[in-house]
């Protein structure tokens, strides 16, 4: 009798946890919310970083990188962006040359400085090959401090922002690590063996 | 006197009589060493590798957005021990979720969360939650583009929770930034919070004993010393082959992130819920999580018969591999699906 007791509460419990699983994504379905908000700035700097970090992280995504260089072109807020750069950047992305694309962008974002607004055609930033401007670090979403033109003062180390992907290379301390790491698999599986 | 006890000669005997260490020799039973019923103990060394690797990286980070990505680059160029700390601490992270994981399957799979260890269980999905937001911070930490995303997609969350959220919230503190309280929370708070729920965890694993097999409830017995010289061994093994993977295969770090694009997939503990975003949107990612582990935690009330051999037990396997292969589905659906797509064929229907 405690068995068929027992079971049967395990059985509603279950029946209403599937309910309430299945109100509450019929529930959810009724409000999507897109975390990422589906919609693109209105000043050019900010949609040229997008571009740039799109292409950096996706080289197939000229789409959305030729919707941010067309909304940045009729942007009524052009500072800190150098617009005839952007206009290239546009031209080489469509006939296809990425390598182009990207570092034109990154030519087009101009460093100003605090309180001056951005000068229309400033001369280009000196970079060496692979470098671009940094932008500022990302400040959490929905802070004041968002979005905000390079001022000379953050105008840091110049890396590029691609992916850094470290490669085995065969020095002394890396082949070291790795005998050291066979050895004890080894020691510890022979252990393991005897063990038993 | 009454009280003097017979001395021990030599070393250990000084030692044992302070310390009781030979209180450590209880008995446990044989199939305490086999590799399934280790692997909470292979997750336990795991996560002490993570410490220390965690603690040669403090030496090197900086929690504060304008430098933390590059702090990161910093270490990556040279194969130093910074980079080996890298490394080491990433492929930890993984092993550790991943023999989480498979012990939670283990006891499911043994019936060792039944009566008297149904607390146990508790403790153990509450342990899997701190896991998975050790994780979780730890991925932002890095500051890239995968790393934004996350902490966009936790805000975003966060905002449907409203004032249950505050504290995780950009505005709760205008002196100190984000970034900087989610790494104080990976190095500080999250990990008192295990130590403590594992004291709690240990206890009640001591209380209860080492479950049995299913339909073998004798066996031989050995010491619980036997038990750890064994994880010892595994230790071995797992600390070579991350060093191994750190080396071979040293993890990336992404671009500065960039505000206001969503390009990039998380890590593969969390694409079960970034395939489930593309259907239901982050309202539902929010539902998905929190009846996920609620229906964990109520798995000893959901399969409370006394059985636990397996032939006993079909309805109960069977539902418990139906959600392991919809995790695995779900993984395997959102490492197809292209970055920017969130909005699925479900949405065309429903809208």
């Amino acid at each position: 009798m405690a068995d068929i007791r027992t079971e049967s509460a395990g059985e509603w419990l279950r029946t209403a946890l599937i309910l309430a699983a299945a109100i509450g994504l019929a529930q959810a379905s009724a409000n999507v919310a897109l975390a990422h908000k589906g919609k693109l700035p209105t000043d050019a700097l900010s949609l040229v970083r997008q571009a740039a970090a799109l292409l950096a992280q996706d080289p197939k995504m000229t789409a959305e990188v030729k919707e941010r260089l067309d909304a940045a072109l009729t942007s009524r807020d052009p500072r800190g962006v150098n617009l005839a750069n952007v206009e290239q950047a546009r031209s080489a992305l469509a006939s296809g040359d990425i390598l182009a694309t990207r570092r034109l962008l990154a030519d087009a974002i101009v460093p100003v400085s605090a309180g001056t607004p951005a000068p229309s055609m400033p001369p280009s930033t000196s970079t060496t090959a692979g470098t671009m401007p940094m932008p500022p670090a990302a400040s959490p979403p929905g802070s004041a401090e968002a979005v905000r033109p390079a001022t000379a003062e953050q105008m840091a180390t110049m890396k590029m922002a691609e992916p850094l992907v470290s490669r085995y290379t065969g020095t002394l301390g890396e082949s070291t690590t790795v005998l050291v790491g066979l050895v004890l698999v080894v020691a510890g599986l022979v252990m393991l063996r005897r063990g038993r | 006197m009454a009280t003097d006890a017979v001395r021990r000669p030599g070393v250990w005997a000084a030692i044992d009589e302070r310390f009781g260490l030979s209180d450590l020799a209880y008995s446990v039973p044989r199939h305490a060493n086999t590799l399934p019923f280790s692997l909470g103990g292979i997750s336990m060394v795991s996560l002490l590798i993570l410490g220390l690797s965690g603690i040669v990286l403090t030496q090197f980070y900086y929690p504060m957005p304008e430098f933390a990505n590059d702090s990161v680059r910093t270490m990556m160029p040279q194969f130093g021990l910074a980079r080996l700390a890298r490394g080491v601490h990433y492929w930890a992270a993984q092993v550790f979720l991943v023999t989480v994981l498979l012990h939670m399957i283990r006891i499911f799979l043994t019936a060792s969360f039944k009566r008297p260890r149904e607390a146990n269980w508790v403790v153990g999905v509450l342990l899997l939650g701190i896991s998975v937001a050790l994780y979780f911070t730890g991925t932002v930490l890095k500051w890239d583009q995968e790393g934004f995303e996350a902490l966009e997609h936790n805000l975003a969350i966060g905002h449907l929770l409203g004032g249950l959220w505050h504290w995780f919230a950009p505005s709760f503190s205008q002196a100190a930034p984000l970034l900087l309280r989610l790494y104080i929370a990976h190095i500080v708070v999250l990990p008192s919070a295990i130590f403590f729920v594992l004291i709690v965890h240990f206890w009640l694993i001591k209380k209860h004993g080492i479950s049995p097999i299913p339909g073998n409830d004798g066996g031989e017995m050995l010491r619980f010393t036997s038990h750890l010289a064994h994880l010892a061994m595994y230790a071995a093994v797992l600390a070579g082959f991350i060093l191994i993977l750190t080396v071979l295969l040293p993890p990336v770090i992404g671009p500065a992130p960039v505000e206001g694009i969503e390009v990039t997939k998380p890590p593969w503990p969390f694409l079960p819920l970034f395939a489930v975003e593309n259907w239901v949107g982050v309202r539902g990612l929010l539902w998905v999580s929190l009846a996920a582990f609620v229906m964990l935690a109520l798995v000893p009330l959901l399969d409370r018969s006394p059985h636990t051999r397996p032939p006993q037990r079909r309805a109960a396997l069977a539902l418990g591999a139906v959600v392991v292969l919809t995790f695995v589905g779900l993984v395997l659906l959102a490492w197809i699906t292209k970055g920017a797509e969130h909005l699925g064929w479900l949405l065309s229907i429903w809208a």
